[in-house]
């Protein structure tokens, strides 16, 4: 059932990255909420701190490798919150490792690798809108 | 008043009796005899007059306890002293008796010279028969061979995780920390060859700088990793305040105009490795500087002291304790989460995204495994952290592990 | 088979109390010697009794000459525990021997410790140089002949060096239910590793809180080494008791709960 993709929630502690797919996203759709944050921690709190139910992002997007709380961790937080589990995710990573995309993928998580081309970010942020609908 | 009891008084048996502070209440005259004593000069004085010191000493840790706890204690073997100093074994039933909520303990007995000499006998002919065994120079050729493998073994499995721990970090740095900086490279070039950035061109190829040092970076703190996996120890007196003074000299000019200021008690001198040691001192100074809480003052405080330990790491049911030092550094910074106390000594880990390398740690545990020894971290926010380390201390004289002849210790 | 800890050990955790406070028992008996002492602690605190490996109701099977040669083993078997059970700031009570087991754990984990109570301590028996221990070394030798006579719940004095107690099942299950287990070979060690061992060095090295309970006229540990402990242990209180003997826990508890609690309230 496709329902309207209101806001995505992207955490990555790289600034350039955040950048990229923030404006892939605005490209596609401008009208698209695109909340940032840069570190798992403050991705949380974030997320806790929101009181309609309707106002949870429609999508988040999880880098894994991140200082201190990493995209693992904070994707076992979110699935561990009764509140926040059923939200969709996707995680968004350099590099690809067959094993960990097979154990994502019997979670229901999408592996999205980060592109070597700038050029490539738009289908991947094409693919992302059509997974938080 | 002496109790009534003529028929016990020459009875072929040691009799006496005292109260819980030792004091002797009865005794019979065959014991009195047998001691070389007349009973007045048994009566009312204490126990330990008839005792040798190792059966006072065995009354105070078993006889007592067992009496007070089973009222009862049977076939104990002491040493009673005569008056001419002789030694006089005894075979001993005991009963501790209340009575007006006061207690009497009872000791009947009977000499046993010739058993003691037959048991003398027994026990020199079973350790004979251990010497021969221990003699046996076959025997000692294996067990000396023995311990020398379990020794090799020992140390070739910590080899072992050791190597599969470092195989698994760099799979770590390879797969993403390289891969992360040569991916922006792309994206940026793409980004210039496409020339739609038009006057943010500068801005561009300031990235590709950028990204290009951190590579440089990365691959030179991969090649110290590696060089401290091949280096061989070279191994010398460390004096810990001499080797800091040129550590500390390193430090002013990476954090130029920092103060710090480290007091340092009881860490006698050791050997190891000067150079890698510098290193360590070098890394976990800087980590006390970069996250200190003032901004020109950062205080650390190393102190050591020698413990034992286990020589033996992996192979379990075999001990050899042995001399080791431990070295405490503590400083007053901004600290972090304890959570992560495991996880900060991986290569390229970082705290927070304003962190140096990530690698201070790594290298500095990998000092430590080359010298065989131990390093933990643990840390309060906002209070500061503390490192710990512990080290064989080896005399390399003796080539043996932790045969301490240290002047300083033998005091 | 390698049994537990909690097993190896005897361990009993018990007590209405969060405050862990462990009792180690010294050189002769095991856990049952505190139990005039325990009742007055069991309401507010988390009492932790347990056996040294080779003495009481422990696995004897689990006993490592190697180990158990020196009070290194003895200090492991308490550090061991505490990491079992996962406690933190532990009130230490030592009694003879195991003051210095304590003594020796707090100097390579002191974390793990809040205050020492120290019953009966000495580092060191013998008399050397211008130390005045209590004893000459052939009055330790008179004691260890007096140990390899005695066999009040023996369990392997006949074997053979190097045959371990695996090979003789028969000979573990006829320990008597001794609480004294005199054990030649086994008390006989554990005699050697205390009367022979001198750690007046490791009282200079910590710092944590301590109580020493000293007797009256305590042939083990007499005034001298009580008053040698308390000026080289920093932090240390030391009471005299009119306690006379080596065990106050045995011979006057009232007394020795007394001077514990106190010490513990105006210490908290």
């Amino acid at each position: 059932m496709k329902t309207e993709c209101k806001s995505i929630l992207y955490v990555d502690d790289d600034p350039d990255d955040r950048e990229f797919l923030f404006n892939a996203i605005k490209n596609i759709n401008p009208d698209i909420e695109v909340i940032l944050a840069d570190n798992g921690l403050a991705a949380l709190d974030y997320l806790k701190n929101i009181k309609n139910k309707k106002d949870l992002p429609g999508l988040i997007v999880l880098d894994l490798n991140m200082p201190l709380l990493d995209g693992r961790e904070t994707l076992k937080r979110i699935k561990d919150d009764p509140m926040l589990s059923s939200l969709k995710i996707v995680v968004f990573t350099t590099g690809e490792n067959p094993n960990e995309k097979q154990s994502f993928n019997e979670l229901g998580i999408q592996y999205i690798s980060k592109p070597f081309n700038i050029q490539f970010l738009h289908s991947i942020a094409n693919q992302m809108i059509e997974i938080c609908e | 008043m002496k109790p009534d009891h003529s028929y016990l008084d020459e009875a072929p048996c040691i009799y006496f009796s005292a109260k819980d502070d030792g004091i002797v209440v009865d005794v019979n005259k065959t014991t009195c005899k047998i001691l070389g004593y007349e009973p007045e000069e048994l009566l009312g004085q204490k126990i330990d007059l008839i005792f040798t010191v190792a059966t006072r000493v065995f009354q105070q840790t078993h006889l007592f306890p067992l009496l007070k706890m089973q009222t009862t204690v049977a076939e104990v073997f002491i040493s009673l002293l005569a008056k001419n100093k002789e030694q006089v074994p005894v075979l001993l039933n005991a009963e501790r008796k209340l009575s007006n909520g006061s207690a009497i303990n009872i000791y009947i007995g009977i000499v046993v010279n010739n058993r003691k000499k037959f048991e003398d006998e027994l026990v020199a002919a079973k350790k004979a028969a251990e010497a021969a065994l221990n003699e046996n120079t076959a025997l000692i050729q294996a067990k000396v061979e023995l311990l020398a493998h379990a020794e090799q073994l020992d140390q070739q499995i910590s080899v072992v995780f050791k190597q599969n721990e470092e195989l698994r970090q760099f799979n770590r740095v390879v797969t993403h920390d390289l891969q992360e900086p040569l991916r922006k490279l792309s994206i940026f070039t793409n980004m210039l060859q496409d020339g739609k950035e038009g006057d943010k061109d500068q801005l561009v190829l300031q990235k590709i700088k950028d990204v290009s040092a951190r590579m440089r970076s990365i691959v030179s703190g991969l090649q110290q990793y590696v060089w401290l996996t091949e280096s061989k120890n070279n191994y010398r007196e460390v004096q810990l305040d001499k080797l800091l003074l040129l550590v500390n000299q390193q430090l002013k000019k990476t954090f130029p105009g920092v103060d710090l200021d480290l007091k340092v008690e009881g860490v006698i001198p050791f050997q190891a490795d000067h150079d890698q040691m510098s290193l360590l001192f070098y890394q976990l100074l800087s980590n006390s500087i970069r996250y200190r809480k003032e901004k020109i003052k950062a205080n650390v405080w190393i102190s050591g002291t020698t413990t034992y330990k286990n020589k033996y790491v992996n192979i379990p049911r075999r001990y050899q304790y042995t001399h080791y030092l431990k070295i405490e550094i503590k400083d007053n910074g901004a600290g972090f989460d304890p959570h992560y106390k495991d996880q900060v000594f991986e290569l390229f880990k970082r705290l927070n995204v304003n962190s140096g390398l990530g690698i201070g740690l790594s290298l500095s545990k990998k000092v430590i495994e080359n010298h065989n020894g131990k390093i933990t971290i643990d840390s309060k926010e906002g209070e500061g952290t503390k490192v710990t380390i512990v080290l064989p201390l080896i005399d390399v004289e003796n080539k043996q592990t932790g045969v301490l002849q240290h002047s300083s210790l033998n005091k | 088979m390698v049994s537990s800890i909690a097993t190896r050990n005897n361990v009993r955790v018990y007590g209405k109390g969060v405050q862990p406070i462990m009792f180690a028992h010294g050189f002769g008996c095991d856990q049952n010697m505190w139990r005039f002492i325990t009742p007055a602690f069991e309401n507010d605190y988390r009492i932790i009794l347990f056996d040294y490996v080779g003495a009481g109701k422990s696995d004897v099977n689990a006993y490592e000459p190697e180990r158990y040669a020196s009070l290194h083993g003895y200090v492991q078997d308490v550090l061991e525990i505490i990491d079992d059970l996962k406690l933190k700031d532990v009130i230490f009570v030592g009694h003879s021997v195991s003051s210095m087991v304590g003594v020796l754990a707090a100097i390579e984990e002191p974390s793990y410790f809040s205050k020492l109570i120290l019953v009966g301590p000495s580092p060191c028996y013998i008399n050397k140089d211008d130390y005045k221990g209590g004893f000459e070394k052939k009055d330790i030798e008179d004691l260890l002949e007096t140990m390899e006579k005695n066999y009040i719940g023996w369990a392997n004095f006949l074997a053979p060096a190097i045959m371990s107690n695996k090979e003789r099942p028969e000979l573990g299950e006829e320990l008597t239910e001794s609480f004294c287990s005199t054990d030649p070979v086994i008390a006989r060690q554990f005699a050697e590793a205390t009367f022979f061992s001198d750690n007046r060095e490791d009282l200079r090295k910590i710092k944590i809180p301590s109580l020493i309970l000293q007797c009256s006229e305590d042939i083990i540990a007499p005034l001298e080494v009580g008053e040698y402990v308390n000026k080289n242990l920093a932090n240390s209180t030391m009471k005299i008791m009119k306690a006379t003997g080596h065990c106050p826990h045995m011979s006057e508890p009232e007394e020795t709960i007394s001077l514990m609690k106190d010490y513990l309230q105006n210490e908290a």
